[in-house]
């Protein structure tokens, strides 16, 4: 598990500022002007490091001897060395005393985070929407998007609700496809815009390879709405997805399994089945233990230990069907046997821990394992290593 | 930050959407609801009389009913985007037009089949053939709807005995469809004895299908099918063989036609398909057409009858499966379809409105057009209420004369009494013309009609075996419908709600 | 057993028409009689040649009469709505106007 943020003294920034962290791979390439670049002298050999190289006009050095480069911005005292490194573009603004990385190359999962502000208030909303005029965002992601690695396979656009920012979401979009054109968009949305035909309609061909990732939490209006505290939410999510089906766009819809949804698993199963079989994955999601999630503990927790016969059946009613299905944030061992090929390892390595226990479990290579903010009345009773993978072929 | 609760979001009002129920036969405090859409859900009697007459709704029952379509609470919280959509892509249907255009090109057959409803001629009678104008204005007609898809099927008499109209019709269809830039199916209905090369090259070169007749094994088959010098069976498998080592495996399919001689004897029947590489048979009853009701009380059987031999024949198909042939039940699968996905079919028997002129038109040798092929027989038998006219005329002479009259008014079971209370209508269809065949009466007392206790008795079986049928059947079903291997699909949980 | 069947509907509970309805269901194999009396209505069923009648045929009887009721309930509350949505896909269908509900 790696933090977004690490600690650091930062001098001579006078403006907040975005860049890529450049190191000895990426030297050679020089796939970005060095004016959009932080040089990384942390991992150069002495050798290198010529008065040359350093009087390029860098936007600022990541180095533990802030001295070797006078007068120039740097980055230096980290607190966490790991946090930042080659490829990594990060934020630094002046008086703050960290940094904030935007995008990690090493990440199993990169997201651009747009907007705090949203217009649902699920009850175990791990980002809690704050109503804040953070417009600022989007510009920043505008330069964050140009120093992306090309070779990026595919991309989160998160929030918050994205579709609060109305069109410029679709600016944004454009600019991931035309300047990362081979790299895969997961928008994550509530979807209700999309009931507006106006807005949906401007989704058709916005991108080459957009998926939005939609969640639903139960086949009748009173359970959705309850979950995501707006009266009428369900109903402008249904037509916002079929909004987005009449224009052929790829539809995801998740499912984070909070104890109300839960109790009708199987029936969400079927209404999705037969009501949107067109949709391209659908996702069964623990929780995760942060944020409104924490408040309403009692409210929404259900050991998986006890789910587990209700998620095999609303697994086989889609999975018959043909429509691809994942189980996410749940480790191997609560889940029957028959589900392992499902379950993904879905946890963010930056918020990804494991348990002593799972030391010497033979299955932990393919286990999400837990969430860090996991604490004990978050974990099943159920956790146990598997260890004689013989007795549990299925 | 306030949170409310779950009852915040629920009232207690709500109002009913049209619902339709049946008591279940094997469990009759057990009712089998539907919506418009043809969702449905189980329920006890009780729990769904509560819900209609406000005793004290159980919360359960009221979310179930909601969920499948069948109430509506909060007006503020409640959409109908889903039961819209499903009827929008029902009535679609009716506006493309009639996909399926049958062309009996000739009565001229070599066969006797007992049941043959056709009312053969001998292969050298050449007044029972098509003539040329009529077969080129039949394609004129064709194209007049708008249907994006069209399938043309050849029927006889045996189509191979006419080849060269088939052949005119065909070419003069795709010059057409330069044009016009329909998707295009072709299938000749014939028993395939008079294949050549030349005639394969030509359905090879034009992705023609062909449709045979495998009655079941040698002894059934020249039962049903005598031919003089006694062959028929060997004759067909000969001729499948060599048609699909033209056009491939799957350019050939097969029907039987079961006679009283089939019933006792669904195992037989099933292995001869399997043993010919068939991977579905369609277990089809008789009708009273043609010769078909001439030889009826040698042939025919009770509905009761027909029930239990569709029982073994499931069974053994079952059994089948679960051992690795795969091998579906046609009419099984096109009615589980439609209890388990909101598809429309291209069946068009199983329509309402009925398929009959609105999906599906028959243009007979004569130049006359019928709006199915069983209103065909009936001509051939000597009645002629079902003709809509005859290639000479209009599309709209068609449907503004008095056949389509019949069937418009009769054709439609959303409006027929004792069709239009039934739980089962969505996946249901009209057939004016069965009716009136068997009982002189275009719409008659539909729940006594053979068709209503034939597919009464077929509904029921399935939603049984929906309900509590053993695993594996529910998974070999479910690997029909959806058109997967058996090892993909999944056992559902026992006990999950 | 061929006999008539006989049973009585007490029409404050059981209307007419639910019990018109209930016998449509079984004149292909029945001759039916109501006799009115006031509120109750005798219904006699004679089986036609060929049918044989169910040992419980007067509980399915009564049960097809209260299941009449419920459909008429569902018919009266359910009639405008049903065919504002067969309006609203036809329109649908039809190209027309498809972007909103009823």
């Amino acid at each position: 598990m790696l933090a977004k943020r690490t600690s650091a003294a930062v001098s001579c920034v006078s403006n907040p500022l975005v860049g890529k962290v450049v190191g000895p791979r990426d030297l050679a390439n020089e796939t970005h002007n060095v004016e959009r670049c932080f040089l990384d002298l942390r991992q150069l050999a002495n050798a290198v490091i010529s008065d040359e190289l350093i009087s390029l006009p860098w936007l600022g050095f990541i180095t533990a001897d802030p001295r070797r480069v006078e007068g120039r911005c740097t980055i230096s005292a980290l607190s966490d060395d790991t946090v930042i490194a080659e490829g990594d573009v990060i934020r630094i603004a002046p008086k703050a005393r960290y940094v904030d990385v935007l995008y990690r190359r090493s990440a199993n999962a990169n997201a651009l985070f747009v907007t705090e502000r949203c217009t649902n208030f699920c009850v175990m909303c791990s980002q809690p929407p704050r109503e804040v005029n953070d417009r600022w965002r989007i510009t920043e992601l505008t330069q964050v998007i140009d120093l992306i690695d090309r070779t990026e396979q595919w991309l989160g656009i998160t929030g918050g609700e994205p579709t609060l920012l109305g069109e410029d979401l679709y600016h944004l979009i454009r600019a991931c496809g035309s300047k990362l054109p081979t790299t895969a968009l997961h928008v994550l949305t509530n979807g209700r815009r999309f009931a507006e035909h106006p807005y949906a309609n401007q989704a058709q061909n916005v991108h080459h390879d957009v998926t939005w990732g939609i969640p639903l939490y139960g086949d009748v209006a009173h359970l959705h709405d309850y979950v995501v505290q707006h009266e009428g939410a369900f109903a402008e999510t249904i037509r916002g997805l079929y909004q987005l089906a009449r224009i052929g766009q790829k539809i995801e819809i998740r499912v984070v399994l909070v104890k109300d949804t839960l109790a009708r698993l199987s029936k969400l199963a079927s209404y999705i089945r037969w009501n949107f079989p067109f949709v391209t994955h659908v996702a069964l999601m623990g929780l995760e233990p942060q944020g409104f999630a924490r408040a309403n503990y009692e409210a929404i927790w259900q050991d998986p230990a006890d789910f587990a016969s209700k998620l095999e059946d609303s697994v086989s009613i889609l999975h018959n069907r043909g429509i691809r299905t994942s189980i996410y944030n749940l480790p191997l061992c609560v889940l029957p046997v028959s589900l392992w090929r499902f379950a993904r390892r879905s946890i963010s390595d930056w918020k990804n821990t494991y348990l002593d226990a799972c030391a010497h479990c033979r299955v932990r290579d393919e286990c999400c394992g837990f969430f860090s903010s996991a604490t004990k009345h978050w974990i099943s009773r159920a956790i146990t290593p598997i260890s004689d993978l013989r007795e549990v072929s299925p | 930050m306030k949170f409310k609760s779950s009852k915040d979001y629920q009232g207690d009002e709500y109002r009913l959407l049209p619902i339709r129920f049946r008591r279940l036969p094997w469990e009759r405090d057990r009712v089998f609801a539907s919506s418009l859409s043809g969702q449905w859900t189980f329920l006890t009697h009780d729990e769904l009389r509560r819900c209609i007459q406000r005793d004290r709704p159980p919360q359960q029952s009221l979310d179930d009913l909601e969920s499948v379509g069948c109430l509506e609470r909060s007006p503020e919280q409640h959409t109908f985007a889903p039961l819209l959509s499903q009827l929008r892509t029902r009535m679609a249907r009716l506006t493309a037009g009639p996909a399926l255009h049958l062309f009996v090109v000739s009565l001229r057959c070599d066969h006797s089949c007992g049941y043959c409803q056709v009312s053969r001629q001998s292969p050298d009678a050449s007044r029972f053939d098509m003539s040329e104008e009529t077969a080129q204005l039949a394609v004129e007609r064709l194209f007049a709807w708008p249907s994006p898809t069209l399938t043309i099927e050849f029927q006889g008499g045996e189509p191979l005995l006419s080849f060269a109209r088939v052949q005119q019709i065909v070419k003069s269809i795709v010059k057409r469809n330069g044009m016009e830039g329909r998707e295009l199916r072709f299938v000749i209905a014939s028993t395939l004895h008079h294949l050549d090369d030349e005639r394969l090259e030509f359905c090879r070169k034009h992705h023609i299908q062909l449709s045979t007749s495998l009655d079941g094994p040698a002894e059934l088959h020249n039962l049903n099918r005598p031919l003089p010098s006694r062959d028929s069976y060997e004759r067909t498998i000969r001729a499948i063989q060599y048609a699909r080592s033209a056009l491939g495996h799957d350019a050939v399919s097969a029907l039987t036609t079961l006679t009283r001689a089939t019933l006792s004897k669904p195992e037989a029947v099933i292995d001869e398909y399997v043993r010919q590489g068939f991977s579905s048979i369609f277990l089809r009853p008789l009708s009273p057409y043609g010769f078909a009701r001439r030889t009826q009380t040698r042939s025919a059987y009770t509905i009761a009858e027909f029930n239990e031999f569709y029982k073994r024949a499931l069974k053994y198909l079952v059994q089948l499966n679960t051992v690795g042939t795969y091998i579906e039940e046609t009419y099984a699968t096109l009615i589980l379809r439609m209890l388990l996905m909101p598809q429309s079919h291209g069946y068009v028997d199983l329509r309402s409105p009925t398929g009959a002129g609105l999906g599906t038109i028959v243009y007979n040798y004569d130049g006359k057009v019928y709006p199915s092929d069983e209103a065909r027989m009936l001509a051939a038998m000597g009645d002629d209420t079902f003709c809509m006219g005859t290639v000479f005329q209009s599309v709209e002479d068609w449907y503004s004369s008095p056949a389509m009259r019949v069937l418009l008014s009769n054709g439609v079971s959303e409006s027929t009494p004792g069709c239009t209370d039934c739980a089962y209508l969505p996946y249901c269809g009209s057939d004016p013309i069965d009716s009136y065949a068997r009982s002189g009466e275009p719409a008659g007392h539909r729940p006594s009609s053979a068709f209503c206790r034939r597919h009464m008795s077929l509904f029921d079986l399935l939603v049984e075996l929906l309900d509590r049928g053993d695993s594996d059947t529910q998974r070999v079903l479910e690997s029909w419908v959806f058109r997967q291997p058996l090892h993909e699909i999944l056992p559902h949980a026992v006990g999950a709600n | 057993m061929n006999d008539i069947i006989a049973v009585e509907f007490d029409t404050t509970i059981y209307p007419l028409d639910a019990i018109r309805r209930a016998v449509h269901w079984h004149i292909g194999e029945y001759y039916a009689d109501l006799r009115i009396a006031g509120s109750i209505v005798t219904l006699e069923l004679r089986p036609k040649d060929g049918t044989t009648s169910p040992t419980d045929f007067e509980s399915t009887l009564k049960n097809s009469v209260l299941d009449e009721l419920l459909r008429v309930q569902v018919r009266s509350e359910a009639r405008g709505i049903h065919e504002a949505l067969i309006r609203a896909a036809l329109d649908g269908a039809l190209g027309r106007n498809s972007n909103s509900e009823v």
